[in-house]
């Protein structure tokens, strides 16, 4: 088993504990997953009333989600799961100006893209990063071993996070982050309730493969019974004199009124016309 | 003008797209310091360096995967399989991510990467050598699959192909890589247009469809015919998709009677398309049933590869029997 530790911030006392963002960067942190938690909900809801066809719900993977999307830099690039195009999902960018690839939905092929975009970027001596994000399950596929292998010869600047429940049932081996040894890159746990702890392996990782040092692997744990992420962090911004209730109600408020845009977005469109369905795919139509 | 045979069109092809371009990058299994099993980038690794054509690992996946990427960030790749039998590992990149990328996100991103591979049998290869799986491609929307059969219309096939903003299958005819020579404008930057067919050699009496290396024993077929008194109208498809019907069908309401030659295994084979599609088209003009000449539907074999591959006879035979019908 693997004896690779966990990485906290929130939740640990351990003297040598990295230290915490800026506090500019934990209010962020706290608003985006408040954000990210009310779209989920609205999303959710209009799932189960056949509103949308389907929604994927994130809900204890907030810490994970805002602390990739902060981590990165402007320009940057992140492949999440599949979202509906036009922005009608959830936001994974969480209002940040990174390009979004959010439409592979089988779980492993995208993480060969991520890989990809970080070469580019490496081949044209570009200082951007490339993440993306998975689930445990992607790590089983071909895919994820043929994206680590190469992102491990070429030294690309991809950044590779599987967000795990920790339990492992169908994979081998104890750790996803073990693996890295085997690819030549660092491979980081990180409690991936912790939103401090995520943004602080994701910022440490992209400055890495920004400065042409390659990739990395990052497993987020989130336990299926965990701590509540939003919870974890509003607790530690109170008692650290950061965030007031004034400021919460301001912001429950702001979200609610967002929530209502959201739906909006999500609403299935009217059903598509014939030129629709051929124009994007250069099929000479019927 | 000078004269090339397919390898060299096509080198000549990827060495003025890569000059003109910087964009444009090759990647594959020993493509760089190697040039290629069949040299078809030869040379190109000296001239363009180490960071546009890539040695990879042995990973088709991870081949096309990447080159995705590359595109999606806004290069033109050019991945190079090496053989199209070994394209199966990357066949779900091929026809989930690749094909469908500018649809799936609603034309937000397109992926222009052409991935050139060696097709089809006559070199003694074996079953992983030796196939014709372009049927698996045409049969997938959101990729364009064009195949030459000569060198000038590979040189600038090619070219067209690399600088079109949607995935291209770029299918090499293999058996005739050296054997098909003929005049090339060497270092000079044309395109053959995507999606046009071409009429190879003009008749009265039957429509002969074909494209790859089976176009030559088409024509060969064609000669035999003509001996016979029987004017054969050849034509080289270049593209399959999307596929010139309109060319393909005027020959045919003009011939009446249509004959297709493919190497692939018969069931499914791009021939029944082509097939379906005259039928549909030309309906009142046929005077016979539309033949066609194929592999058969086993695996590709080792030692009858020439009882396998259709040659001029099985194609004559297929004429006279249209014609007597």
């Amino acid at each position: 088993m693997s004896t690779l530790r966990t990485l906290r911030v929130l939740t640990s006392t351990a003297k040598n504990r990295p230290a915490l963002p800026d506090p500019a960067d934990q209010v962020a942190l706290y608003q985006a997953m408040v954000r990210l938690r009310a779209a989920d909900e609205v999303l959710a809801a209009m799932a189960a009333r056949g509103r949308i066809q389907w929604h994927q719900s994130i809900r204890g993977r907030e810490a994970v989600i805002a602390g990739l999307a902060h981590g990165l830099m402007h320009d940057d690039w992140l492949f999440t799961g599949a979202q509906v195009p036009d922005g009608g999902g959830l936001d994974f960018t969480c209002g940040r100006s990174l390009h979004h690839v959010g439409t592979s939905s089988p779980g492993g092929a995208r993480v060969v893209h991520a890989m990809g975009v970080g070469w580019a970027a490496r081949l044209r001596g570009d200082p951007q990063v490339s993440a993306v994000l998975f689930g445990e399950t992607a790590a089983n596929q071909d895919h994820f071993h043929v994206a680590l292998n190469f992102a491990g010869v070429f030294k690309t600047a991809a950044l590779f996070v599987c967000c795990s429940d920790g339990s492992l049932v169908q994979t081998s081996g104890g750790s996803i982050a073990a693996r890295a040894v085997a690819y030549g890159m660092d491979g980081v746990r990180v409690d991936g309730t912790d939103a401090c702890a995520v943004l602080h392996g994701i910022r440490k990782a992209a400055q890495t493969a920004r400065e042409g040092g390659g990739s990395c692997l990052i497993e987020a744990l989130v336990p299926e019974e965990g701590e509540d992420p939003i919870l974890l962090l509003r607790d530690h911004l109170q008692s650290a004199d950061l965030w007031s209730e004034e400021e919460e109600t301001t912001l429950m408020a702001d979200v609610a009124d967002s929530a209502e845009e959201q739906a909006r977005k999500a609403t299935v469109p009217a059903a598509g016309n014939k030129p629709q369905v051929f124009e994007p795919t250069g099929a000479p139509g019927a | 003008m000078a004269e090339m045979n397919i390898i060299q069109a096509v080198n000549d092809a990827m060495k003025i797209a890569m000059s003109a371009d910087p964009d444009v990058v090759i990647l594959g299994e020993d493509v760089g310091q190697f040039g290629g099993v069949f040299r078809a980038t030869a040379g190109l690794h000296e001239a363009f360096g180490s960071d546009r054509v890539i040695d990879t690992p042995l990973a088709e996946g991870g081949i096309i995967g990447a080159a995705i990427g590359m595109a999606l960030y806004g290069m033109r790749p050019v991945p190079e399989i090496q053989f199209i039998d070994f394209i199966y590992p990357g066949f779900d990149q091929i026809v989930n991510e690749l094909a469908k990328f500018r649809y799936r996100t609603g034309g937000g991103f397109t992926c222009p990467v052409t991935i050139r591979t060696p097709f089809g049998g006559g070199i003694r290869g074996g079953h992983y050598h030796s196939q014709s799986p372009e049927a698996y491609f045409t049969h997938t929307p959101g990729l364009k699959v064009v195949v030459p059969s000569n060198p000038y219309d590979a040189k600038g096939l090619l070219l067209a192909s690399i600088r079109d903003d949607d995935p291209v299958i770029f299918l090499e005819p293999k058996r005739v890589y050296r054997a098909a020579r003929g005049e090339v404008p060497e270092g000079e930057d044309y395109e053959v247009p995507i999606g046009s067919a071409a009429v190879v050699r003009e008749g009265t009496d039957c429509t002969l469809l074909s494209y790859g290396a089976m176009l030559h024993t088409s024509l060969a077929a064609a000669e035999v015919a003509a001996e016979r008194g029987i004017a054969v109208e050849v034509i080289d498809l270049r593209t399959l998709v999307p596929l010139d019907i309109k060319t393909l069908a005027a020959s045919t309401w003009k011939t009446g009677r249509c004959v297709i030659a493919v190497e692939a295994p018969r069931t499914c084979s791009f021939a029944s398309e082509v097939a379906a599609l005259i039928q549909e088209k030309c309906f009142l003009a046929l005077e016979a049933p539309i033949h066609r000449v194929t592999g058969y539907d086993t695996p590709f074999p080792h030692t009858l590869e020439d009882t396998y591959l259709p040659d001029a006879n099985r194609i004559v035979a297929a004429i006279s029997e249209t014609m007597n019908y």
